[in-house]
């Protein structure tokens, strides 16, 4: 199946929400930029995300390769990471 | 007595693999010298003679070189968890009158040097608040109720007779090849993983960070892994994403603790990969207790480890347990005596725990402590509730477990505001100065918490806030 950005955006932000143990919103997630910190986000709450992106999208996401790049604390970085994956490019 | 020991077990090993972290992989030799280099550095800027050096930091080969050159200095290892604030860190400091930290953070303040992927930074205590026991060899933290991290002091004996009989228990050997997925300072990968796999020179691979299936499942194919060690969490991601294939061949013990393992994530990962995940119990204080390579159902959490006794009641009147081990903790370094009010006359230490004995292996039926326990760490709802209380626009704060919608126990608020308060700015204003496991996932906002006739917050009508998913009154 063919993802477009817009695609993979409005899937990991559905997951985003999913995956925490909170009463996040979609209006939350924005007003936080997007910040996976800022939304209360823990340990228990990326596994479960990470799980659910690589379970939708059927991509494979290398920790050890992001773990410092910094692009797994925002919903942007996911993004483009998952995109990467895809090889739909990215600017 | 642990540099001897350990020293020892260097030399046996010699040139077999020890650790691997993903990027780094070091024979016993190698880990012997890099530990030799880091006591070095820590000898150039900490001159006290009985040094007392935190540990903070996620796992890797520079953590057990760090843990191994402490101890060579004749100092005391405090193992922190690497999620803690540099806040928390900052007051772990003070309350243990710490002389230097290790870590892996990119934080502010000077470093003097950095070794093995660590950096060290030196604080200074301005005298010993608490003074350590004479036969403490290494502190691990645990929250009680107390509003703080409790420091746990253990004996070089303790910490001994707990990787011993882990390996008589277990069936640990040299030919053994471990993944350890869960961080260093937790008893579950303590416990089962440091010192035990030196003793016996097996290999331990660690991974740092989190703990997702498919990150783990690469993992133990590259080692060739016989052992898998992790929070339920690790299981229910391999049960959520069906990753396991290959992976596990050659794996022939999986161990759970710290959190409760669902049965259908026991029953979904047996299916997946035809092992019987071993559920084991252990207590920060006491080290571990129980295990079972096949227990005899989902429930058990196995038999007495040697050197362990259990109290326990029968299945039909269940009661709080109580245990004693040959790795018992000797005391809080900041709680004075409080540890000994856990203990009987006999020795034995009154857990928080119910459960009974079935067949020999143990059950556990409940809790009665307030404490949090999400996903295997333990969070104190005092501590948590003073911090809320004091952010801007809080007049007062409750904290207690709630269940999320994922089913699982989560930090629950509720909050009485000075005016209108935005819960997504309380979690963001509480996250800088609690890890974000201690932050409320939940937050419920009333006019004021009343309080009972005895002046405690009436937990069970706040508690049913939360069965509403609406923030605020």
């Amino acid at each position: 199946m063919a993802f477009t950005e817009q695609d993979v955006r409005e899937g990991i932000t559905r997951l985003v929400i999913e995956s925490n143990e909170g009463d996040l919103t979609p209006e939350a997630v924005a007003a936080a930029c997007g910040l996976l910190a800022d939304l209360g986000y823990t340990s228990l709450s990326f596994v479960r995300m990470l799980d659910a992106i690589e379970n939708d999208f059927g991509v494979y996401i290398d920790l050890e390769q992001e773990q410092d790049s910094g692009r797994l604390r925002s919903l942007d970085g996911l993004v483009r990471i998952v995109l990467e994956n895809l090889e739909l490019g990215v600017d | 007595m642990l540099a001897d020991l350990i020293g020892k077990t260097l030399a046996e090993h010699h040139d077999g693999l020890a650790v691997a972290d993903g990027r780094t992989a070091s024979s016993y030799r190698e880990l012997d010298a890099t530990a030799g280099a880091l006591a070095n550095e820590i000898a150039g800027h900490v001159t006290a003679e009985r040094p007392r050096v935190a540990i903070c930091a996620r796992n890797s080969v520079g953590y057990v070189a760090a843990y191994i050159a402490v101890l060579r200095l004749g100092g005391v290892p405090f193992l922190v968890d690497a999620a803690v604030t540099e806040a928390e860190l900052d007051s772990i400091a003070e309350d243990c009158s710490l002389h230097a930290v290790l870590d892996d953070r990119p934080a502010p303040g000077p470093e003097l040097g950095a070794i093995a992927g660590l950096r060290l930074r030196r604080r200074r205590p301005n005298s010993l608040l608490h003074k350590l026991s004479d036969g403490t060899e290494v502190c691990r933290f645990t929250s009680g109720t107390t509003g703080k991290p409790q420091c746990i002091e253990f004996s070089g004996d303790a910490v001994a007779a707990a990787a011993r009989n882990w390996v008589a228990g277990t069936g640990l050997d040299g030919d053994d090849r471990i993944v350890c997925a869960a961080g260093l300072s937790n008893g579950l990968a303590f416990n089962t993983s440091l010192l035990a796999c030196l003793l016996v020179g097996c290999q331990l691979h660690l991974v740092g960070g989190l703990p997702t299936a498919g990150r783990v499942s690469r993992v133990a194919a590259r080692a060739v892994a016989t052992r898998l060690i992790g929070f339920p969490a690790l299981y229910d991601s391999f049960v959520r994403t069906g990753r396991s294939g290959g992976a596990f061949a050659d794996v022939e013990v999986a161990i759970s603790s710290g959190a409760r393992l669902r049965p259908e994530t026991a029953a979904g990962f047996r299916e997946l990969t035809g092992i019987t995940i071993s559920n084991y119990y252990g207590i920060a204080e006491t080290g571990p207790l129980t295990f079972a390579r096949t227990p005899l159902s989902d429930d058990s959490l196995g038999g007495p480890l040697p050197g362990v006794r259990i109290e326990a009641s029968t299945a039909e009147r269940p009661d709080v347990l109580s245990v004693r081990s040959e790795s018992m903790a000797t005391g809080y370094l900041n709680a004075p005596g409080v540890f000994d009010q856990s203990l009987s006359g006999n020795g034995f230490y009154r857990t928080s725990d119910q459960g009974f004995l079935r067949a020999g292996e143990l059950v556990l039926t409940g809790r009665v402590s307030q404490v949090i326990n999400v996903g295997g760490r333990k969070v104190d709802p005092v501590e948590v509730a003073d911090a809320l209380r004091r952010l801007p626009g809080v007049l007062d704060a409750v904290v207690l477990e709630v269940p999320d919608r994922h089913g699982e126990p989560a930090v629950g608020a509720v909050l009485a505001p000075a005016a209108t308060l935005d819960p997504a700015e309380v979690r963001r204003l509480a996250a800088q100065v609690l890890p974000q496991h201690k932050v409320p996932s939940l937050v419920r906002l009333v006019a004021e918490i009343p309080p009972t006739a005895i002046g405690k917050p009436p937990l069970a009508r706040l508690r049913a806030l939360f069965a509403d998913r609406t923030e605020g009154i």
